[in-house]
């Protein structure tokens, strides 16, 4: 009888432990296509290439360089808009945007050449098949 | 009644071990929550990299229009936009990025020109920049300053081949930030009394690019006056422009 009161004690103590600490867990694949996706932009900003190929309106090697930075599997479709908040790329840049979660990402980009521009570029992710 | 006893041992046993692995199956899920902390973090941190970025190239950018003859103003101008676009963009709370202009000498409304006689010249800008973020869960206040300075340093010897004619050998060194840097593009000029001449083929010119900063050139100039005037003007990479002059030094 006392071994089965303290059965008891100890599987509620365990459960109430557990539900005590237990954190939220959505550390998913849009997490990771959001790390990717900012990070390769920051990789290609870091030297100044990113603003000098929106400001060439250079949209193939734009689309090609970040094929190159970001994971092999993901999918993505970039959208660049200027200051005023006006989309600029008259083309499609990226590999065909398919996948059941699509992520955004949102970064802020000052070109370096001696007239600044400012653009907004949305690149959006997502694990393609 | 052993027996009994035995069977509640057992089941003690058992409880013990069921509970051991609900408690490690819980650490292993605590364990991978920290890292969504940290991913979470690093959205944050990827903002404020984001917008030093942005900020440093509104900076080259600006000192390489002042450097190529806009005004100053540029400067502030350029930055009061980009201060204003990157408010606009953060999408979890305020963001106020915030500068002021270097005023400590040599400094002046963030700028230092100076194409100087003596063989140096510098074109650069010190901007201090505050950034601070806030929302529900984040107060961030953070300071850090923009040094963008391009040096061109610049000396020559010359001795005297005949009559005016004079043999003139330059060096030629370009700094990023105090470190070497290669140049888009370098324009030697000499004076011979009158006006400042480009060297060409006819002057016998040769030109060396020792590819880590430093280039040499050496020319054959009609020059009638004892002292030789030569000057360098350079694009860097960044497209920052500066100049430098220097006398000659016979030997």
């Amino acid at each position: 009888m006392l071994e089965a009161f303290l059965a008891v004690i100890v599987i509620f103590s365990a459960s109430i432990v557990s539900i005590k600490f237990s954190p939220p867990t959505n550390f998913d694949d849009e997490k990771i296509l959001s790390i990717s996706g900012m990070q390769a932009l920051i990789e290609l900003d870091s030297n100044g290439a990113l603003g000098k190929l929106i400001d060439e309106r250079n949209w193939t090697a734009l689309g090609e360089d970040l094929k190159i930075l970001l994971p092999v599997g993901v999918s993505y479709n970039v959208t660049i808009y200027d200051h005023a908040m006006r989309q600029i790329n008259d083309s499609t840049i990226g590999n065909g945007l398919r996948g059941q979660k699509v992520v955004s990402v949102e970064y802020p980009c000052a070109s370096q050449s001696s007239e600044c521009h400012f653009y907004l570029v949305r690149l959006q992710l997502a694990f393609a098949g | 009644m052993n027996k009994r006893s035995r069977s509640g041992q057992a089941l003690l046993v058992g409880v013990l071990i069921i509970a051991l692995l609900l408690l490690s199956t819980e650490l292993y899920v605590y364990d991978l929550a920290k890292v969504i902390d940290e991913a979470n973090q690093n959205s944050l941190s990827d903002f404020i990299f984001n917008v030093g970025l942005g900020s440093k190239h509104v900076v080259i950018g600006s000192l390489a229009n002042i450097s190529q003859g806009g005004t100053n103003q540029t400067l502030g101008i350029n930055l009061e936009e980009w201060s204003s676009f990157v408010g606009r963009q953060y999408q979890f709370g305020k963001c106020i990025l915030s500068f002021s202009l270097g005023e400590t000498s040599p400094y002046a409304s963030g700028m230092w020109i100076s194409w100087g006689t003596n063989g140096t010249g510098v074109s650069g800008t010190y901007v201090n920049f505050t950034l601070n973020l806030s929302d529900r869960g984040v107060d961030v206040n953070l300071k850090h300053v923009i040094n963008i300075t391009t040096t061109l340093l610049i000396e020559s010897t010359h001795k005297q081949v005949q009559a005016n004619d004079k043999q003139v050998n330059v060096t030629c060194n370009v700094l990023n930030e105090g470190t070497p840097a290669l140049a888009k593009n370098l324009t030697l000029y000499y004076y011979n009394s009158s006006d400042w001449i480009v060297p060409g083929p006819q002057s016998n010119y040769t030109f060396m690019d020792y590819g880590n900063g430093t280039y040499f050139m050496s020319f054959v100039g009609d020059i009638p006056s004892e002292n030789v005037l030569v000057s360098a003007h350079i694009y860097d990479r960044r497209e920052i422009y500066v100049q430098a002059n220097v006398t000659s030094i016979e030997i």
